[in-house]
């Protein structure tokens, strides 16, 4: 009896210890807020050069190690709700992981669009995702994939067109790049205004062997040649040819008046529509020209 | 990392060793109760871990001392803290608290498993500790109110290890409460008390025929 009492009495010490431990760290945590020291995130080896060595010959699991923590690095501070995405590690992570392992395709690319996420979704450093693929490219010039993402950054993050189809370009010239390439170069080309280049662009893919690609191509040149007939020969007659006040914008209206001699078609032979209140004149929807694309002013 | 590989690798074998060797028997054939074994053995180790942690302590100073007068003024300026900086003693205190407990888990395994399994608990714990912080945060990226208790549930039970690692703060030269530290090493005694218990029962419990 009396060795069961120490038993449980000993036990019951245990729980009220435990206790006691779980009550002061509560206590400490509540009175002393550790946040600036534990929102300070360190990289106390910033050298690639000096990790490698470091890993010795465990330099591609140190790359994966490295990998985890930008990620986590990353998510970390996204997800993080009391608003201190800084993301100040992420760069340092992502150049020591791809500096263990130079083909670590994976981290130059979804590093890139890390990177280039825009605060607070991300460090909205465009310039450091460019780096980084470069830094893939310079161990893999031939990885098209490199180019295509550079490409993007441009596109979507300065929005530079023209760059934008360059890389693509470039893209389509290495081993193995997909054709699709060079057709999303020329539309960048439309888009930036660029009409000029995206015809060579469009005239050389003519040339492919790949029907769908010739489809497309002439489909594309057809657009193009609609949108100069829209600027130099429609838009500006009416502009010319504004209705009376109470007036809506109509073809007849126009054609009576004689600013066109019949109602303009587009060059798949479908007439143009025009915005009876604006008088903005497009391609119609029933076109096989349609949707045409998103476009800039004409260079 | 000297000072826990000896609170692993010699804490796992206290007690294990001594049934393995069969010395438990004329040990407890002494006038020495089967507590008094249990915390004679973990103060006899704590003891030399206090020895290793000075001597450590002395050296890190020497080097600090010699880097410090090395360097120029102008680069000393830049420095967060002082090369030899006093509050470097706050930090070893925790670590050499962190140690102890790691110490009590060790003795703690040891009184019930093999030295190989116990070194395995102890190291596996030593690193879940260490993590511990994230599962405090836990609510901040999770919304589901079970997984949160659960992950609060499990930073109380496990070691606080992270806690006792003020290294970061010390040595930028951020401000460590006497609150924080004081109440660091009562929940660190506290823990280490409450593994001791548990083991003196374990132990209690053990037939050595």
């Amino acid at each position: 009896m009396s060795a069961w009492r120490g038993r449980a009495a000993g036990v019951a010490l245990a729980l009220a210890l435990f206790g006691a431990a779980a009550t002061l760290q509560v206590a400490r945590d509540r009175i002393y807020s550790r946040e600036q020291a534990q929102n300070r995130a360190f990289l106390y080896v910033q050298s690639p050069a000096v990790l490698r060595r470091l890993a010795l010959s465990f330099d591609a699991l140190a790359a994966d190690v490295y990998w985890i923590r930008a990620l986590q690095h990353y998510g970390g501070d996204r997800l993080s709700r009391d608003g201190r995405q800084r993301y100040q590690l992420l760069y340092p992570l992502l150049d020591l992981t791809t500096s263990l392992d130079p083909y670590f395709t994976i981290a130059y690319r979804f590093g890139a669009i890390f990177l280039s996420e825009g605060y607070p979704g991300g460090p909205g450093r465009p310039d450091l995702a460019v780096a980084l693929l470069k830094k893939g490219i310079s161990s893999q010039p031939d990885n098209w994939r490199y180019y295509h993402d550079i490409a993007f950054v441009h596109y979507w993050q300065f929005q530079d067109t023209r760059t934008a189809a360059e890389w693509f370009r470039l893209a389509r010239k290495q081993p193995d790049a997909p054709t699709w390439l060079e057709p999303v170069a020329a539309s960048m080309l439309i888009e930036g205004g660029d009409r000029e280049s995206a015809r060579i662009v469009l005239q050389q893919i003519l040339n492919s062997p790949e029907p769908w690609l010739q489809q497309m191509a002439r489909r594309s040149l057809l657009q193009l040649d609609a949108l100069d007939f829209l600027d130099r020969s429609i838009r500006p007659v009416i502009a010319r040819n504004p209705p009376p006040p109470g007036t809506p914008y109509s073809w007849q209206w126009l054609v009576g008046r004689g600013a066109f001699p019949g109602i303009p078609i587009d060059p798949a032979n479908v007439p143009f529509e025009i915005d009876p209140a604006t008088g903005t004149v497009s391609v119609s929807p029933r076109s096989p020209l349609f949707p045409m694309p998103r476009i800039g002013s004409p260079q | 990392m000297f000072g826990l590989f000896i609170a692993i690798f010699i804490g796992i074998g206290l007690v294990s060793k001594e049934v393995e060797r069969r010395s438990i028997y004329s040990l407890l054939s002494k006038p020495i109760s089967r507590p008094q074994f249990i915390v004679g053995k973990y103060a006899g180790l704590v003891l030399t871990l206090a020895a290793n942690v000075a001597v450590m302590t002395v050296a890190l100073y020497a080097v600090l001392g010699y880097l410090t007068y090395i360097q120029t003024p102008a680069a000393r300026s830049a420095w967060d803290a002082p090369g030899v900086d006093p509050r470097l003693l706050e930090a070893i205190g925790l670590i050499f608290v962190e140690l102890m407990i790691v110490t009590a888990i060790a003795l703690f395994f040891s009184t019930f498993s093999t030295p190989l399994l116990a070194a395995a608990l102890t190291f596996g714990l030593f690193i879940v500790g260490h993590f511990n912080t994230d599962l405090k945060n836990f609510d901040k990226i999770v919304d589901s109110l079970p997984a949160v208790w659960l992950a609060r549930g499990v930073y109380h039970t496990v070691p606080d290890f992270s806690a006792f690692d003020i290294k970061t703060e010390v040595v930028h030269g951020l401000p460590v409460a006497a609150g924080y530290i004081g109440t660091t090493v009562g929940y660190g005694f506290a823990y280490i008390a409450a593994l001791l218990v548990v083991s003196v029962l374990v132990f209690a419990r053990r037939d050595f025929k």
